[in-house]
């Protein structure tokens, strides 16, 4: 196991952050911690980083212990990368400076150079961050905390303040050099498809607790809670039953409901349907006219708690 | 919508000449030195550049650097440590080192000289305890530049602290953590990231306490240093007005060198990281802890703790005869005149962030930004250059409405303290956005209702505190003040400065500077709370 986090619980004034969170990873592995905002997410990281001090519990990094109630390892000690949500780059450094800043040792200029070809910035050495694009500026934030060899990556809301078109391109190169470090690495985000694209374990946080781990796929067809359900998309209750809106097929079927409105988004029409005075979505490839009577099927019940 | 937006154009004509009309009264200073300098002079300047004009620029630039150069120690240091480390007390002295501020430079001196005078607290202790031979051994001559240098430090420091404090703890806190997570130990956070990042702030708050020296009249005439300053008053009291504004001329270049100097030693890079989240402090223990208390809790007590104390006990000798020889009327003074000027300068600050905001299409917000000059034109300049328009505007009209009045004084405060209530009104626009005027123009409202129907009333808590810092600036101005005051017309601050002065005694003078000093001490608690945020 390369991190061991054990009971890891931290509160503000009365507010609790955290409550006994807990969980390992392997080494190259991959982990999003998943969760809405104010749901501890981004308090757990600087805790792993040392930049917060847990109420109780414990960090360790390949078998050392980084906290507990009579140890505190100082986050310049710890040997971990982190990239923060605004990127924190230094604004009076230029791009190799910013790179190089962690970098010790008489081979700085070939470390710089390595992560300058990895973070693809060549031509652009010499700029300052304010002379930068949102992805170059994320590039060298990445480039940085990668750049000494730190034994975990930590990424809090990476692509946060990108737009949509550009966030695609990014997460793409993320991927790529996240696979081509070898670093472990924790992804903090509270966007389902940032996590499925990049992480190979999502753990879900809810109000401090964690409420589920496991792989993409787990989590869809077997979450723990309707919370952890509905962060693939929504969740339909049809007579007692939950379905997910991918789950329904219209225009066949005995069911009856009729379509409120309908909109098209990539590749489908939405549909709103009525279904005995309740609002269902589901999906189809096919529009339908508003007020029609449509007939379904549920292709699939969801089971959610059940292992 | 032709209706609307001719409606829009016609107000934004009157909007502008507002603007004008407002930066034409900031700006009579300024013109009436430059159209006066020029004029043909007298003897007494060919006296003056001979004899004393070499001195008045050397010691004002010896004393601006010195205190600058003090006040970078005094201030980078405590802010960085308050910012970043626990140590015993940090929390009381973060808010203590602040308190400086509330003492004006010309009761810091004449309390320090009293002090260590050869009837003072310390010869009285001294030879108390080990006999007159030692205290006589031990007296220490004040009365030298190189003290006042260190006394201007004392009261100027904490424009550079305050500056780095907040840097320090919200504005580059991520880089700093970034830096930790990268290894870097504290020194090397100091150097390599704190420090430029801080480069900003840290020249705002340096170039301010350069125009405070500048502007210092009465410590340095109580220690007898000739500097431009005193230089505009001495040929202003032997009536050479036309030499008076010609040194003031020169006041004003140096002045402007220092502004220019500034703006380029900030730089361009833009910092605009801030964050809520605190930075995590790293506790000191042992003997680095003490050392960390030690040096800030000396720094309070030599800039604050010890004149006030000495102040209070003075005021409790004196402050029978005080208090019956026209306290009251001198107090109630200072109270109108300072609340009538903050109220006034206040709107008219805001008038002008309106009217600049609205008129950013075509320069508006610079336009507005020259009406800030004001700061950076020493208080002696400011009075000598509106003298001149007021006495011909008196006597031309036949009345004594403005130099009879306090109605002059109002108007040199205003030039003066327009910047002191521009920053917080600005602030809290700016954190608007333009999205309400925007909003209002599109529900067809005129921008007077957009003003006072929207702007104003959010903007009420800025506003507040915008008349407090101006109210506590008027209270402790002291130059303008001596210079445009109505006949028999005192303040707290002139009556401080006059009993210092003629009775050779601080003893009378401190129950005027502890009340300054007490009032003083409002805005600095409103200071600290922004900072907390």
């Amino acid at each position: 196991m390369i991190l061991d986090i054990r009971h890891i619980s931290k509160s503000f004034g009365t507010v609790a952050a955290l409550s006994a969170v807990g969980f390992s990873m392997s080494d190259g592995e991959t982990i999003a911690l998943l969760g809405e905002s104010g749901s501890g997410k981004s308090t757990l990281l600087r805790i792993i980083c040392g930049l917060e001090i847990p109420d109780s519990g414990e960090v360790f990094l390949d078998g050392i212990k980084y906290n507990d109630d009579q140890v505190f390892v100082r986050p310049e000690h710890r040997n971990i990368g982190l990239v923060f949500q605004d990127n924190a780059l230094f604004p009076h450094l230029s791009v190799v400076k910013n790179i190089g800043f962690g970098i010790k040792g008489s081979n700085k200029k070939d470390a710089i150079q390595q992560m300058v070809q990895i973070t693809r910035l060549e031509g652009l050495e010499n700029r300052l961050p304010h002379e930068l694009s949102g992805g170059q500026q994320q590039r060298v934030a990445i480039g940085r905390a990668l750049a000494t060899q730190p034994q975990l990556l930590l990424m809090d809301e990476p692509f946060s303040t990108l737009d949509h078109s550009l966030k695609n391109e990014i997460r793409s190169e993320v991927r790529r050099i996240i696979h081509a470090s070898g670093k472990p690495c924790i992804l903090v985000t509270h966007q389902i498809d940032d996590a499925t694209a990049l992480a190979d374990r999502i753990a879900v946080l809810e109000k401090g607790k964690l409420v589920q781990i496991g792989s993409s796929e787990e989590l869809y067809e077997t979450p723990s809670s309707l919370y952890v359900a509905r962060l693939f998309g929504t969740v339909n209750e049809i007579d007692g039953k939950l379905v997910r809106a991918e789950h329904i097929e219209v225009g066949t079927g005995e069911k009856i409901a009729s379509l409120e409105m309908q909109y098209f988004e990539t590749g489908n029409y939405v549909l709103q349907l009525n279904y005995k005075g309740k609002l269902l979505q589901a999906l189809s490839q096919n529009p339908f006219t508003v007020g029609e009577q449509i007939p379904f099927t549920i292709t699939k019940e969801l089971l959610v708690g059940v292992k | 919508m032709l209706h609307f937006t001719k409606r829009i154009k016609f107000s934004r004509k009157g909007w502008l000449l507002t603007l004008l009309f407002l930066l034409a009264v900031v700006l009579i200073p300024v013109f009436t030195i430059l159209l006066r300098a020029f004029e043909p002079s007298g003897n007494s300047w060919n006296l003056i550049t001979e004899f004393f004009l070499s001195r008045y620029i050397w010691n004002s630039l010896g004393l601006s650097l010195g205190v600058g150069s003090l006040c970078l120690i005094f201030g980078v240091l405590p802010a960085w440590l308050v910012s970043n480390f626990d140590f015993p007390g940090r929390k009381w002295l973060k808010l203590g080192l602040l308190f400086p501020l509330s003492i004006p430079t010309y009761i810091m001196a004449y309390t320090y000289t009293g002090i260590f005078d050869s009837t003072g607290t310390v010869q009285h202790y001294v030879a108390a305890w080990f006999g007159q031979a030692t205290a006589n051994a031990m007296y220490f001559d004040s009365m030298n530049p190189y003290f006042l240098t260190v006394l201007l430090a004392f009261c100027l420091y904490p424009y550079v602290y305050s500056a780095c404090l907040i840097s320090f703890s919200s504005g580059s806190s991520r880089q700093l953590e970034a830096a930790s997570s990268l290894g870097s130990t504290a020194m090397s956070r100091f150097f390599r990231v704190g420090l430029p990042l801080a480069k900003p702030a840290l020249f705002t708050g340096l170039f301010l306490v350069i125009m405070e020296v500048l502007n210092e009249y009465g410590a340095v005439q109580y220690f007898n240093i000739k500097t431009l300053t005193t230089g505009i008053f001495t040929a202003w009291e032997n009536g050479d007005l036309n030499s008076a504004v010609r040194v003031a001329l020169i006041l004003l270049m140096i002045a402007m060198l220092f502004l220019l100097l500034s703006k380029w030693l900030k730089g361009k890079q833009k910092i605009t990281t801030s964050t809520k989240t605190p930075i995590l402090r790293r506790k000191l223990s042992g003997s680095k802890g003490i050392l960390a208390m030690t040096f800030c809790f000396s720094l309070f007590l030599f800039s604050f703790f010890i004149p006030f104390i000495q102040l209070l006990a003075w005021s409790t000798i004196a402050y029978k005869g005080v208090v019956l020889d026209g306290f009251a009327s001198m107090a109630g003074n200072t109270f109108l005149v300072s609340v009538v000027a903050a109220v006034i300068i206040t709107m008219v600050a805001f008038l002008l962030l309106f009217a600049g905001n609205l008129l950013q299409s075509i320069g508006g917000r610079k336009l507005a930004a020259l009406g800030l000059l004001g700061y950076s034109i020493p208080g002696a300049i400011i009075a000598v250059g509106i003298i001149i328009p007021f006495v011909f505007l008196d006597t031309t009209f036949g009345s004594d409405v403005l130099l009879g009045s306090v109605t002059g004084l109002v108007i040199a405060y205003l030039i003066r303290f327009l910047s002191v209530s521009y920053g917080p009104l600005k602030g809290a626009f700016e954190r608007q956005g333009s999205r309400l005027d925007d909003a209002s123009l599109s529900l067809q409202s005129r921008p007077v209702k957009t003003l006072f129907k929207v702007h104003l009333p959010i903007l009420k808590p800025a506003f507040v505190m915008a008349v407090i810092l101006v109210f506590v600036d008027v209270m402790k101005e002291l130059p303008m003040t001596l210079i445009l005051r109505p006949m028999n017309y005192d303040t707290l601050a002139t009556e401080a400065y006059r009993y210092a002065q003629t009775n050779e005694s601080a003893v009378q003078a401190a129950p005027f500077s502890i009340l300054l000093i007490l009032i003083g001490i409002i805005p600095i608690l409103v200071l600290s709370k922004l900072i907390k945020r």
